[in-house]
């Protein structure tokens, strides 16, 4: 028996040296460029968060400073989950070296890690930072209708967060769970 | 690198054409070159180059057929274990008719049964295929026998 049989596009690319090399050079920039713009959007929170929170923690009313000393521990918080999640969850698929059956386990492993961490959002995030943002504001504007907006405008953002981080493990990791589990089945069975 | 890719280029667009959509071909090649570029790190002679090159290969097919889902997938019913002999089946059709049938009906093997036939054509053995995937080379055999037999009952029902 021979696979051949059907023409496809791909036997009008003939792979020389510089062809492998280009191909390899073009994906290369692609993924490094993904990364560099999670890691610029890495450093430019971070940026933010120096400026404008840290110098908050040290002036003005006493619950300001414990909101915004709040928030930089949610944050610290939040890189402790993010970094843990990532620990726990192995290396996933990017190690494409493994047996089919171990990849995916491992993929099964980092996605089912994924969804713990998405689903439980509202504690680690949410709360944390919302909350420390609104002792921030209530220092500085106790008992206003300022302050009563900012309350109502924090709920409803991290009402959005959660409903959006929720709609993601609906939509998107669940599937991809129970995909992989399908998979991992059909493999054993 | 160079050398293994090119020693492989066959192997490697034939892994493109059972997963990706002829347009999508060139792009689903691009990933596994990257893929191989990113693991070379890994591959310090633990496993035959074949193999490596196999996981790394597949690896990335899977993940991208799960990605960009094309085919539809036939799955193999276990229940049909008096089927007619597939040497019987392929004496009624001529060569290149038989071949065209033949990769029609692989198109609709699910993504893990086509990973077993692409190298069950490139005339891998049991243990290789085993180390690839994962499994036993019992187990390798068991879903091979299952396969041939739902590929000839495939078969069969194309010449009825």
């Amino acid at each position: 028996m021979t696979s051949r049989g059907n023409e496809s596009a791909l036997d009008e690319l003939a792979l020389s040296e510089e062809d492998i090399l280009a191909l390899v050079r073009s994906g290369a920039r692609r993924f490094t460029r993904q990364l560099r713009w999670r890691d610029r959007g890495e450093v430019i929170a971070g940026v933010i968060v120096a400026a404008v929170i840290i110098p908050a923690a040290f002036r003005g009313p006493w619950l300001s400073r414990v909101g915004a000393i709040v928030i930089v521990a949610g944050l610290v918080l939040v890189a402790f989950r993010l970094w843990h999640a990532q620990r726990l969850g192995g290396p996933g698929a990017t190690d494409a070296s493994l047996s089919v059956a171990d990849t995916l386990r491992a993929e099964l492993r980092r996605v089912t890690v994924q969804i713990s961490l998405l689903e439980g959002v509202v504690w680690w995030y949410v709360t944390p930072l919302a909350g420390g943002a609104v002792m921030l504001v209530a220092g500085s504007h106790p008992a206003s209708w300022f302050t009563a907006a900012y309350v109502l405008a924090a709920a409803l953002v991290g009402w959005a967060v959660v409903a959006l981080n929720m709609r993601v493990v609906r939509r998107d990791l669940r599937p991809k769970r129970d995909e992989l589990a399908a998979l991992l089945a059909r493999l054993e069975s | 690198m160079l050398t293994l890719v090119r020693e492989n280029e066959e192997r490697l667009r034939r892994i493109c054409r059972v997963y990706a959509r002829n347009e999508d071909q060139r792009d689903l090649l691009q990933d596994i070159l990257l893929q191989l570029w990113q693991s070379l790190p890994s591959f310090a002679g633990a496993s035959s180059p074949h193999t490596w090159l196999y996981r790394v290969a597949l690896n990335t097919a899977l993940a991208y057929a799960r990605k960009y889902p094309a085919q539809r997938e036939m799955p193999i019913d276990e229940d049909h274990a008096d089927m007619e002999d597939p040497a019987d089946v392929r004496a009624d059709l001529d060569e290149r008719e038989r071949l065209t049938q033949l990769h029609a009906a692989i198109a609709k093997l699910d993504v893990v049964d086509r990973m077993l036939v692409t190298m069950y054509l490139d005339d891998r053995t049991y243990r290789e295929m085993a180390d690839v995937i994962g499994i036993s080379e019992n187990h390798v055999g068991v879903k091979l026998h299952r396969i041939r037999k739902a590929l000839a009952r495939q078969l069969a029902e194309e010449i009825a």
